[in-house]
């Protein structure tokens, strides 16, 4: 089906494709499943009282709508454009997870599922899903790689607190990708009763759009804000994506207005040259992986090859297939930042705005840092500050060489 | 999809065996499977992420003596 020329917004088709990215790579066993999210999906979107009950959690529960900020003295510091950023590390629960989790354990519920299963690499979203499977009584399992368990240990507690029970992945390098793994294996093994919550926009078909849609509260609201704040859009959108879930929720409200730029920021790890990077736009190749068609990060074989970033949140060789849809397209630009620029850029927030950013946001804020300075001072950038950075105070003193 | 077809229309049912490539030799298990009888061979591919493969094994270090290449 061809995309409608005058509209980025109408993705996916009725199969779910994002041109020649996304579908429905499942086991058979997983077919009914799908097919019956999809056709649950449906029906909460046509439904005013689904909207209500999502809009009504997400302002009294997560404590929406999330500011939208002016960083004066970073601006400052970089002289060139202004900096803005979208605070959804203000949220219940530190970062922008909990806004498409919501929405999920509504579809659960309506769907009769009295199991929730879910991934997680940083532990935000599986701290999200512990977090509404509480709300909600509802028993919770999530799978998180070994590797992540170790460098994101407080999130680990605090699900637990929550009451889930936390599933060490020890396959692979233990990171997210093997998360997922183990994640779709459950659910392959407990169609009847369980609902898994994908963390991130991506997934079989109809995932990664009703992630997008969950998640694009975000631009939605950031649209409004600006408008009111300062009477105009900004020029330049910033993200970092892993799966890009956060990104797609701040850009998506915007695709439709053509004077406002993207920017999507990829994890470069040790860098783009070598193996150890995470950036599956950038440095990989389209393949199917976890259900769908997508950029990854593989040899010419198929094997996944792994990845790696400091940040387990964006440490996953593939991408949400809206966004491998996206830049080839060209209507987002695509750019990668190393584990080092996005240290230097977590210690620069800290220090000019008194935020403590996630790892995963401060690869965006490297890259709005080296954007700022050759944009003029009237321009406008606006950044999604899409986590706190609590959770990543042991790995970032690691790093630096401070004990604790 | 003729051959297919025909398997399926024998007058016992259809024996369908999976073996995974590079699970030894590959071309004795396949001759193996053919002699002893199997309607239908499925030749799994080894994966380093396989989801629902059933018996297929993870692709994993020490797992493969020698990577795995394809060749159609």
């Amino acid at each position: 089906m061809a995309s409608n020329p005058n509209t980025y917004k109408n993705q996916p088709d009725e199969r779910g494709h994002f041109g020649d990215y996304g579908g429905r790579y499942v086991a058979e066993t997983l077919m009914p499943l799908v097919l019956d999210l999809e056709r649950e999906y449906r029906a909460a979107q046509a439904d005013p009282a689904f909207h209500a009950e999502f809009d009504d959690l997400l302002e009294h529960y997560v404590g929406r709508p999330s500011p939208l900020y002016f960083a004066e003295r970073l601006t400052e510091a970089l002289g060139g454009a202004q900096v803005w950023f979208k605070r959804d590390e203000l949220n219940h629960t530190g970062a922008h997870k909990i806004n498409n989790c919501i929405g999920q354990i509504l579809l659960a519920m309506r769907m009769g599922k009295t199991r929730i299963i879910a991934e997680t690499g940083a532990g935000q979203h599986g701290v999200a899903t512990a977090t509404v499977c509480a709300r909600f009584g509802l028993p919770c399992v999530i799978y998180m790689g070994a590797e992540d368990v170790r460098r994101q240990s407080p999130n680990v507690f605090r699900m637990k607190l929550l009451g889930a029970e936390v599933v060490p992945v020890t396959s692979g390098r233990g990171t997210l990708k093997d998360a997922m793994n183990e994640g779709l294996r459950d659910w392959v093994a407990n169609v009847h009763d369980t609902f898994y919550i994908i963390g991130t926009a991506a997934g079989p078909h109809p995932y990664p759009e009703l992630v997008r849609d969950f998640q694009s509260v975000i631009g939605k609201e950031a649209r409004a804000q600006m408008q009111d704040r300062i009477g105009r859009l900004p020029d330049l959108l910033v993200a970092a994506i892993g799966g890009g879930s956060n990104a797609l929720g701040l850009f998506h409200p915007f695709l439709d207005d053509p004077d406002v730029k993207m920017l999507g920021v990829e994890a470069a790890g040790h860098g783009l040259d070598g193996d150890e990077h995470a950036a599956s736009l950038l440095g990989g190749f389209p393949g199917v992986l976890h259900g769908n068609k997508t950029y990854l990060l593989q040899d010419e074989d198929g094997q996944i090859t792994e990845g790696h970033s400091i940040s387990a949140g964006l440490d996953y060789p593939g991408i949400g297939p809206e966004h491998a849809w996206l830049k080839d397209t060209g209507r987002v630009e695509y750019t990668a930042i190393t584990d080092e620029e996005a240290l230097e850029a977590f210690q620069l927030l800290c220090r000019t705005e008194g935020i403590i950013p996630a790892l995963e946001p401060s690869h965006a804020i490297a890259a709005v840092a080296k954007r700022a300075k050759e944009m003029p001072k009237d321009s406008v950038i606006l950044a999604n500050l899409c986590g706190r950075g609590d959770k990543d105070i042991f790995t970032v003193a690691e790093r630096l060489g401070v004990e604790m | 999809m003729t051959r297919l077809s025909n398997a399926f229309s024998k007058p016992h049912p259809a024996l369908v065996c999976l073996v995974t490539a590079g699970d030894g030799d590959t071309a004795a298990n396949l001759d193996a499977l053919v002699e002893g009888g199997a309607d239908v061979i499925e030749l799994g591919m080894p994966f380093t992420d396989p989801m629902a493969g059933s018996t297929v094994p993870c692709l994993s270090e020490g797992q493969f003596a020698e990577r795995l290449g394809v060749e159609m």
